[in-house]
């Protein structure tokens, strides 16, 4: 199967020269070979190999025998602004929100020295990537967790190529809910997004939800109940069943017979989490509208943009006034890119998309689940931006104001 | 709709003279069922000779209380500012004066990062240690700064009073300084209120190194800290009764799984002179009569993966009157154990004895007494928008509430 450049076709506007120089363009394009470029995992699927050519995913290799992509990424506690007026406490790597986007060439070797700067512990995995399972980031399940102030270096070589990102593993619904998430983009010459549609610029928003109130809540909770942890553990006192972490199951099974009190137990326990989470802020990279940064683009320019969605919830983003293509889902193309205007995008899922600048103005980009177009309950706000084209600012007609509250 | 009902409802006491909007405040419905079951001996003088009773054994469900905390954010962009109310009503002692049900609390509070305000019927926080007894009034004779215009019997007239409190906080809330005055509740001596709640019946400051709540564990002091009291004594010439109490509250392993915590406190008052020994049964001339009080308690909590099971904790108290060579001196025992949550069953052993010549003053010279006591403590938040002063993200991470 191939992609066919008739249907990659935006609806045409024939008022509009400077559309038209742009079909020209794509379809030259599209008489060259490489813009009907198959995606390499097809190619790989019919000519029998898997992904990766390789039957399996090797042990990262010592650095005498390959060079490796470093970077230096921490995790601080950190008081972030994502409105005037509302500033949380967040969990965020090299105290960003959220964490910086990582960049790397398919192939290529990468090594990061995850620092935690916290008193709480964490993980980094790498969501999406096919690294050797002990670089995944699971705790107890493929490392221990990362210490208060310990160092640990993730491993691994970037495959497959798309939108991946990566995020805490540890006490996962709450620090992925706080910041500690960030995007990957495994770049590669052979993607056949890039040589299809040939775009300029390319962004990456990653979708966020956050429950301030539980998050307050329970991050207090958390480093009262580490700070005494850490004081038995220098001290050699700290056991399982006070960590609740076991050897196994029938370690844990035998602590129960021996009169231990699971955490879960309604007895003990009636955390928030999982029962009535009630985000009431919506983000795009860090920002609720009106505060999130508007997408730029030019008529007659084809943008990409790369949705991450970080959160606990599916969201519904519609885009006004054009038809986009919906051209990769978890990093990987599609078999053929779908035109819609209203994309859904579940928890963990990455989808990318283009947009063909056909139709100059200010048009919204938004979840349609309108109930997350708010800020603490209060509507616009939340989950919004603007694709904005950039010569508006010298043409006549309406410019957009900020309103807070309809 | 519902403040539109409640002013319908009721006339036009809640509206406002500015108008309402409705922002639904915090609630925090918080309190304690206490039930003990007391039986004990007490050695007291029966016409001739000294005859040892037995007391009956009796329920007892004194410091019972519930509370009513209701707070909002005040207005301004990162201001963090909270204001609010709390309504809080005890269940006094079957012969108090306070009678079947007193308002312990009643009173409006403001805080920020560095202060807090507070004025309004509330505890008193006459002592700068707080001890582990079953009930709050078990060392009422040792450990507190008494009310010097009672003269009967009524632990709530000692623990709450009207008052207006400014605590001021620096360094991480380690360090705080409280200013606070008074009106306490003037009693004759059946008990009759001769002026409640009028004038100033006491002036306050403490100074204390203290860690806050979520740090209980991280440190050797708990607190340690230094009050000065004065009761302002109009009836006397307009003299001044000073009380200057130290106490240290101290872990002594700082083990979260196994606490052991020393406590200590002494309390002088240089008080006034000509008071009689017989005069000492009578609260206010207790107050008056110079002073010093002691306590010493050691206790043992057991949390076993930091879940509260059990407190074991022994005290030992004494009062002493040098002008009137007289002397009393207390010891409790106790062993609370937590079946549940805040579910407590426990058991409290209490021996006092009296020097001679207090014994005919108060009637006893030595009394045991055993308390069985079933306990069940709550705390439930709605519409938890913000968090406390003292957390650790507003203590170590930027202040953020
Ligand atoms: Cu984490």
């Amino acid at each position: 199967m191939q992609w066919n450049p008739k249907d990659l076709r935006a609806p045409e506007t024939p008022a509009d020269p400077g559309r038209r120089t742009f079909l020209k363009t794509l379809a030259a394009g599209a008489a060259g070979a490489a813009l009907l470029t198959k995606p390499s995992w097809l190619r790989a699927a019919q000519e029998g190999l898997s992904w990766r050519e390789k039957a399996t995913i090797p042990r990262p290799l010592p650095e005498t025998q390959v060079r490796y992509r470093e970077f230096n990424i921490d995790v601080r506690t950190v008081l972030h602004e994502l409105l005037p007026g509302i500033r949380i406490h967040l969990l965020a790597f090299n105290g960003q929100v959220p964490g910086p986007e990582l960049r790397v060439r398919e192939g290529e070797w990468v090594k990061v020295n995850f620092t935690n700067k916290t008193e709480l512990l964490h993980t980094i995995h790498w969501h999406g990537v096919d690294v050797y399972y002990e670089h995944d980031g699971v705790p107890f399940v493929t490392q221990r967790p990362v210490m208060p102030g310990k160092t640990f270096v993730y491993r691994f070589q970037a495959y497959p190529a798309g939108t991946r990102w990566y995020h805490c593993h540890y006490a996962t619904p709450f620090h992925l809910g706080h910041s500690m998430h960030g995007a990957l983009i495994i770049e590669s010459d052979d993607d056949p997004i890039k040589k299809t549609f040939r775009y300029s610029r390319d962004y990456t928003l990653v979708l966020e939800t956050f429950d301030t109130n539980f998050l307050k809540e329970e991050f207090n909770r958390m480093l009262e109940r580490m700070k005494q942890r850490l004081w038995l553990m220098k001290r050699g006192k700290l056991d399982a069943k006070t960590t609740a972490v076991f050897k196994n199951v029938s370690e844990f099974l035998k602590a129960v017979d021996e009169g231990w009190l699971p955490p879960y137990l309604p007895e003990r326990n009636q955390s928030r989490l999982g029962a009535d989470l009630a985000p009431n802020f919506f983000a795009i990279n860090g920002k609720s509208y009106p505060l999130t940064d508007p997408i730029l683009i030019r008529q007659g320019e084809t943008i990409r943009i790369r949705l991450i969605n970080t959160g606990e919830l599916i969201h519904s983003l519609h885009l006004h006034g054009h038809q986009f293509w919906w051209v990769a889902q978890d990093g990987n193309p599609l078999m053929q890119p779908i035109k819609m205007n209203t994309l859904q995008i579940a928890p963990g899922q990455t989808k990318d998309i283009i947009i063909e600048g056909y139709n100059p103005g200010y048009w919204t980009f938004h979840d349609h689940i309108t109930t997350r177009v708010t800020n603490n309950g209060i509507y616009p706000g939340g989950m919004l931006t603007l694709l904005v084209y950039e010569e508006m600012a010298e043409r006549e007609g309406f410019k957009p104001m900020v309103s807070l509250d309809q | 709709m519902n403040r539109t009902f409640l002013l319908l409802a009721l006339g036009t006491f809640l509206a406002l003279p500015l108008g309402a909007q409705e922002v639904v405040p915090r609630i925090t419905l918080a309190g304690r069922g206490l039930v003990s079951l007391n039986g004990g001996l007490l050695d007291r003088f029966q016409g001739d000779r000294w005859s040892t009773d037995f007391e009956q054994m009796a329920a007892d469900f004194s410091d019972t209380h519930l509370l009513l905390r209701l707070d909002r954010k005040i207005y301004g962009i990162n201001r963090n500012q909270v204001a609010g109310t709390v309504l809080g009503l005890t269940f006094p002692d079957a012969e108090s004066p306070a009678g079947p049900v007193y308002f312990s609390q009643a009173h409006f509070f403001w805080w920020s990062r560095n202060w807090e305000f507070l004025v309004g019927r509330a505890r008193l926080e006459n002592f700068v240690v707080e001890f582990p007894t079953l009930r709050d009034d078990d060392l009422l004779d040792y450990a507190f700064v008494r009310n010097a215009f009672l003269y009967t019997e009524a632990p709530e007239y000692e623990l709450y009073g009207n008052l207006a409190r400014l605590s001021l906080y620096q360094g991480q809330s380690r360090w705080q300084e409280t200013f606070q005055v008074a009106s306490l509740t003037q009693t004759d001596a059946e008990g009759r209120t001769e002026a409640e709640l009028a004038g100033i019946q006491r002036v306050s400051a403490e100074v204390a190194y203290r860690l806050p709540e979520p740090l209980r564990f991280s440190g050797l002091f708990r607190k340690i800290g230094v009050r000065l009291d004065l009761q302002p004594l109009e009836d006397s010439g307009n003299q001044w009764l000073s009380t200057v109490t130290a106490g240290a509250d101290i872990n002594l392993s700082p083990n979260p799984l196994a606490n052991w915590r020393l406590r200590v406190q002494a309390q002088y008052t240089p008080g006034q002179d000509g008071i009689a020994v017989q005069d000492l049964a009578i609260p206010a001339r207790a107050a008056r009569a110079r002073s010093f009080g002691g306590v010493v308690s050691l206790s043992f909590l057991r949390r076993p993966y930091q879940v509260p099971r059990l407190l074991v904790a022994l005290t030992g108290a004494l009062r002493s009157y040098p002008d009137q060579e007289a002397w009393r001196a207390k010891a409790i025992a106790g062993v609370f154990y937590q079946i549940g949550a805040e579910v407590d069953v426990g058991l409290q052993y209490e021996a006092e004895a009296v020097s001679q010549g207090l014994r005919d003053a108060l009637g006893f010279r030595n009394s045991h007494s055993l308390k069985f006591l079933f306990s069940f403590e709550y705390e439930a938040l709605f519409n938890h928008y913000f968090t406390d002063r003292e957390t650790l993200l507003n203590l170590e991470h930027g202040f953020a509430p």
